[in-house]
């Protein structure tokens, strides 16, 4: 019991009390109006712009169908976020069946889609947050320790696999996975919520407002505790909890035909014994402008801090994005979506290890336009055709096209395909990391490049069954690997050497047995082949491969008994992930060594809502096994297995 | 450590006593058919009815709910006092299509029972509403829509003007879909 959890129990009690007090007192101020009352009276204080952005988050409502686009999308809804009693972001990123999720510690996660999941290696996957990019230029990476969106907020995530290049740029090349937060019109009122359980405890509390008419206002604090993870290795002697704030707020208006939006966040985590320090902050603005002729403009700047101090390293990175984007009708069949954007980051990395940069400093720039047309070649046939030209400060220019068809023989019936090319491209420590006598720096290190083939089916076979199945074949070419400057002699060299095939299905869906229960489905396998070019080698050993199980498979059941009470259970598969085999020197022993093993578990929750606005729930977590491992790679983080672990929420919305 | 969690809690306990005295909005599931109550008096602004459908120049708005009698109530409570330009806003709570509504809204998927009351409003100073999807039989002037967890709404345009409507172009411009004549089934 740490001194953390005695003070959230403390917060428990106080909360109760609190609410005890608050409740009586709301109570007599509204007596005479109807259950419902104050909530019209409050709506009615909205626009009617607003009122066309509020969320709907009832219970009973079925998911809604996916938009009709020619990709493999899987979407998450505040609904799920609900149910699905996750505490933080990548938890709730389990949900996608089309990602793989590994926790490494209590602090962080390695996730990506179709392959190459490492720390090291998953630098594929776009992240944005509301449209701000959390990719980090460092090493391709996202430091998910460094990035928190309070769940509650969340109105829903959309995860694409497959390239996103032409619409979301360089580095969209497996997934992007697309964060979208709740319009503060739909966060009216006060929401708060307290947890705390065996691993654990949290706070969150959102108050959100309006501006008579004009504009909705919402602002937010949370925090959060969680404790040690096991270490796996007897002489890991690391001790991982990790803690953190965040604040923010945001302000969403409208007049006439224009609309905007303001938000900002502050942050701040630490692993214990600093062993890990992370904190900084952004800001957004977004201005959309609704023309006469059916036409839009937005455009959005932001600004992001994000610092990082971990052991022998400090990382300062802030970045400046600017972008804007025009979408018209062209005819009655055509519609079409342009833009550019323009980034700076500002990065300076200063280390302490023999691994280091010369210059501590770089600011690299990032440019690109694009047009993507949508064309109603019949009445239930669609062509998607679009390109992105992208320049980048240490790579240069990079053409993202794509080619998308959609049929729809008739309603909740979509057959697509796809082909597309994305590029990763370089990072600094690609391009600039040095370690003398090592490792020598690779000025010439280019972009990764991917063609990609794709094809789906996503529907609804019967009333109360829907299905999606999406195949894919991945060519990679110019992927990074480690060699010899000159032949067998230290040091060594980042270079293009390394080519993969990659290919996988990924199936999900859901059935209705009745009314009140819903079942879910998903699966994704994933098979590759690496080769490298004719006298190549890569000294790492398919590092930049990643470590991939070849199958997961996840069911989950969602019960309502009664308005007041849920029963939600998940059951998840990840099988095991062995070595890469690449070089044919390393004895066959060593390349079927399972790296990570299979595991299997299954989370419970129990949901109820004792009175108007207050909801209570009991959250079992990884219940079959006292502990599992779900990453191994000792080159990265010491690896660790993650406890069972349950957990009591209380919510109170007023 | 310590002294930030401290700080919550005073930001906590703050807030959580500061609700109390605020008018907030309740989690119930009904929220959708709150926000639909909602919009009937908000549409009022974006529409132009013509002279005959009133009595007198400030005679009232009168805003009827079909067969919903709670929601009825609780849009009176909301709206007490409120007026479309000079007209008091004054909300009905109905069994049946009435000459006297200026807004007739039919909750619910019952295209039968909203069959009958569009039939009786047709070619009326009525701006009728209903749940039922704009090429449904049985729908209204307004259609609302649930999409992608938001209440949104489609406009027969056509059928407006039958009923001697006009509709601002800021009104379309926020449906989702418009239709207008010809384009019926």
């Amino acid at each position: 019991m740490s001194r953390y959890r005695l003070w959230f129990w403390g917060c428990f009690v106080l909360f109760f009390a609190g609410l005890a007090v608050a409740s009586q007192l709301a109570l007599a101020l509204v007596a005479e109006a109807d259950e419902v009352g104050p909530s019209m009276t409050q709506l009615g204080q909205l626009s009617i712009e607003q009122l066309e952005n509020v969320e709907i988050t009832s219970v009973a409502k079925r998911p809604q169908p996916l938009s009709q686009a020619a990709a493999a999308v899987f979407v998450i809804t505040a609904e799920d976020i609900r149910r699905s009693g996750a505490t933080s972001l990548p938890e709730v990123l389990r949900l996608a069946p089309n990602l793989e999720v590994a926790r490494i510690n209590a602090f962080t996660y390695t996730i990506s889609a179709r392959g190459f999941n490492s720390p090291e290696s998953s630098n594929k996957l776009l992240v944005l947050i509301d449209g701000r990019s959390v990719y980090s230029p460092l090493g391709g990476t996202i430091f998910w320790q460094g990035i928190d969106v309070p769940l509650a907020d969340i109105e829903r995530i959309e995860v694409i696999s497959g390239p996103g290049g032409t619409l979301y740029g360089a580095n969209a090349v497996n997934g992007v996975v697309n964060i979208i937060t709740k319009s503060s019109a739909g966060t009216q009122g006060l929401l708060a919520s307290m947890g705390a359980g065996s691993e654990d405890s949290g706070m969150y509390v959102r108050y959100g407002g309006a501006l008579q008419g004009f504009a909705t206002y919402r602002a937010y604090v949370k925090a959060f505790h969680r404790d040690d993870t096991d270490p796996v290795s007897a002489l890991d002697m690391t001790q991982d909890s990790f803690s953190g704030a965040q604040a923010g707020f945001r302000l969403d208006g409208g007049v006439g035909r224009e609309t905007f939006t303001v938000q900002g966040d502050l942050f701040g985590n630490r692993v214990k014994d600093s062993y890990e320090k992370l904190w900084g902050g952004d800001m957004l603005a977004r201005w959309g402008h609704a023309f006469d002729d059916g036409s839009s403009l937005s455009v959005q700047a932001y600004w992001d801090k994000s610092d990082r101090d971990a052991v022998l390293l400090q990382d300062r990175l802030q970045t400046y994005d600017l972008q804007a984007q025009h979408t018209f009708s062209l005819g009655a069949s055509q519609q079409i979506v342009w833009g550019g954007e323009f980034r700076v980051w500002r990065e300076a990395l200063f280390s302490q290890s023999p691994f280091h940069f010369l210059n501590p400093s770089a600011t690299l720039t990032l440019g690109n336009a694009f047009a993507q047309d949508d064309i109603a070649l019949s009445e239930n046939l669609k062509l998607t055709v679009g390109t992105k030209a992208e320049y980048n400060s240490y790579s240069g220019l990079d053409v993202l096209p794509n080619v998308r068809v959609a049929w729809e023989p008739r309603k909740d019936t979509l057959f697509w395909a796809a082909i597309s090319r994305a590029v990763r491209t370089p990072s600094r420590i690609d391009r600039e990391l040095i370690a003398p006598g090592i490792l020598i720096a690779a000025p010439h290190f280019g972009s990764e490049q991917l063609t990609a083939f794709e094809a789906g089916y996503r529907g609804e076979i019967l009333s109360k069954v829907s299905l999606s199945v999406s195949g894919y074949y991945n060519d990679y070419n110019d992927l990074r690997s480690d060699q010899y400057a000159v032949p067998d002699i230290f040091p060594v060299q980042l270079q293009n050497h390394l080519n993969a095939k990659t290919y996988g299905v990924e199936v999900w869906g859901t059935y209705s047995p009745a009314d009140w229960w819903r079942l879910r489905a998903g699966f994704n396998s994933f098979q590759r082949s690496l080769s490298l070019d004719p006298q190549a080698t890569d000294l790492t050993e398919t590092q930049t491969a990643g470590q991939d199980p070849p199958y997961q498979a996840q069911l989950r059941s969602e019960m309502n008994f009664g308005s007041d009470w849920e029963l939600d259970l998940d059951l998840r598969n990840v099988a095991h992930v062995k070595t890469p085999a690449l070089v044919s020197f390393v004895p066959q022993i060593y390349r079927t060594v399972a790296v990570t093993p299979s595991y299997t578990e299954a989370d419970a929750r129990v949901g109820w809502r004792f009175a108007s606005g207050l909801e209570l729930s009991l959250d079992g977590i990884n219940l079959l096994h006292s502990r599992h491992l779900e990453f191994n790679d000792p080159s990265s983080y010491p690896p660790r297995s993650i406890q069972r672990s349950v957990f009591v929420t209380l919510k109170a919305a007023l | 450590m310590l002294r930030r969690w401290r700080t919550g809690i005073v930001i906590f306990a703050a807030i959580t006593a500061f609700s109390a005295f605020t008018p907030a909005m309740s989690a119930g599931v009904a929220l959708d058919r709150e926000i639909k109550g909602t919009f009937l008096y908000k549409f009022a602004p974006f529409v132009t009815w013509p002279d005959s459908a009133f009595a007198a120049p400030n005679a009232p708005l009168v805003i009827c709910i079909l067969g919903d009698p709670g929601l009825a109530d609780s849009l009176q409570g909301a709206i007490a006092g409120q007026h479309d330009g000079n007209r008091p806003l004054v909300i009905r709570a109905v069994s049946r299509a009435s000459a006297d509504c200026q807004v007739l809204y039919v909750p619910g998927q019952d295209a039968s029972s909203a069959a009958a009351a569009m039939a009786a409003a047709k070619g009326r100073p009525v701006l009728t509403v209903t749940d039922l999807p704009v090429d449904a039989a049985g729908h209204g002037v307004i259609c609302f829509v649930i999409d992608q967890g938001h209440v949104r709404f489609d406009i027969d345009n056509a059928a407006a003007a039958e009923n001697g409507l006009t509709l601002s172009s800021k009104l379309l411009g926020l449906a989702r879909v418009v239709i207008t004549k010809g384009a019926l089934p």
